[in-house]
């Protein structure tokens, strides 16, 4: 190291420090947020897992069920006109 | 940094956290890069503790499996140190890349941070076999294979992965040296600190912390004073109970 290098930064970027945010007392404090201009808070929140076999499964009955239906509506409908007949 | 690594989970919406392992309720801040939602950054707690702990090490060389975006790698790399940061997404995606480098650049620290493309542990025995090299491309004896006096080990969270950086850390560690592993909420993060738990010839500690971090130390290298928030309840997850009494406290001061 030359001693140029930074080992602190202004107290203006304390402001950046938000209501979540703790640093253990006693810690020599340096706050990099300029240097992290993109930097955002993202939200606690879980996204549910759904496995792939089970998405597979779903869009699988989803087609059968749907296949069957139509076939039964048609095949049902046509009845009264074989009758007719 | 918190890696959303179960490779099964997807960063849907963008501004979530879609990892079990991620201990939500510890609600501090988590901060992202929008552009790299997958991967959050080290809570203000534990980058402070990282930058604490390297100021030990002012001067000396010093190693980071795993960067990111650079926001662990600032915070070491201001404390003084030389650092060698080892990151595979700096090969795979250009953005990263230039996102560490302006990240570095802002702090006014590029030149005390080599980048090293690749995976540990093959990217960190790569930068040890090249120590020894000469200028000439061939093995110096005279050359003595690079020694590090701390290691940051945040990089692949699965598997084997945490014990294989854990062990070859241990055998380039300086004989003055402190390992710190984040994301101990990880069962096989944990395994990695657990190597040097089973290994006598150095001490461990927890920091409980949003993710936990766990350290090992061996000669004059000293751990840091650390208070968790008073405001948040610190039971440790299941797979850590066993080691409950490590956890770094104010009696643990004195030590």
């Amino acid at each position: 190291m030359d001693g140029t290098e930074p080992t602190e930064f202004d107290v203006q970027d304390a402001s950046s420090f938000r209501s979540g945010d703790y640093v253990s007392p006693e810690l020599r404090m340096v706050l990099l947020d300029r240097c992290f201009p993109r930097m955002l808070e993202a939200s606690l929140s879980y996204v549910p897992f759904i496995p792939p076999s089970l998405l597979i499964s779903f869009s699988f009955a989803f087609f059968v069920s749907t296949y069957v239906n139509l076939t039964y509506s048609i095949v049902f409908m046509s009845l009264p006109c074989q009758r007719a007949l | 940094m918190h890696s959303t690594v179960g490779s099964r989970f997807r960063p849907f919406p963008f501004s979530t956290i879609p990892n079990p392992l991620f201990r939500k309720h510890i609600a501090h801040t988590w901060y992202i890069d929008p552009d790299f939602p997958y991967c959050g950054f080290l809570s203000r707690d534990e980058a402070h503790i990282l930058y604490n702990l390297a100021l030990q090490f002012r001067g000396r060389r010093c190693l980071e499996i795993g960067s990111h975006v650079g926001w662990s790698t600032v915070h070491f790399a201001l404390a003084g140190v030389h650092l060698d940061a080892v990151e595979p997404q700096l090969s795979s995606d250009p953005r990263i890349l230039l996102a560490l480098i302006d990240s570095l650049r802002r702090a006014g620290v590029q030149k005390h941070v080599n980048l090293v493309p690749g995976f540990s542990p093959a990217a960190v025995s790569s930068l040890v076999s090249k120590s020894t090299l000469s200028p000439q491309g061939q093995v110096d004896p005279a050359l003595s294979p690079l020694k590090w006096a701390m290691i940051f080990i945040d990089g692949n969270h699965d598997g084997e992965g945490p014990l294989e950086d854990a062990r070859i850390a241990e055998v380039h560690a300086a004989d003055d040296a402190l390992i710190m592993f984040h994301d101990l909420a990880f069962p096989d993060v944990a395994k990695g600190w657990r190597y040097f738990l089973e290994n006598q010839s150095w001490k461990t500690c927890i920091y409980n912390t949003q993710q936990i971090i766990g350290i090992a130390w061996r000669g004059n290298a000293r751990p840091i004073h650390h208070i968790p928030d008073p405001t948040f309840d610190w039971a440790l997850p299941e797979h850590l109970h066993d080691v409950a009494h490590l956890v770094y406290t104010c009696e643990s001061k004195g030590e």
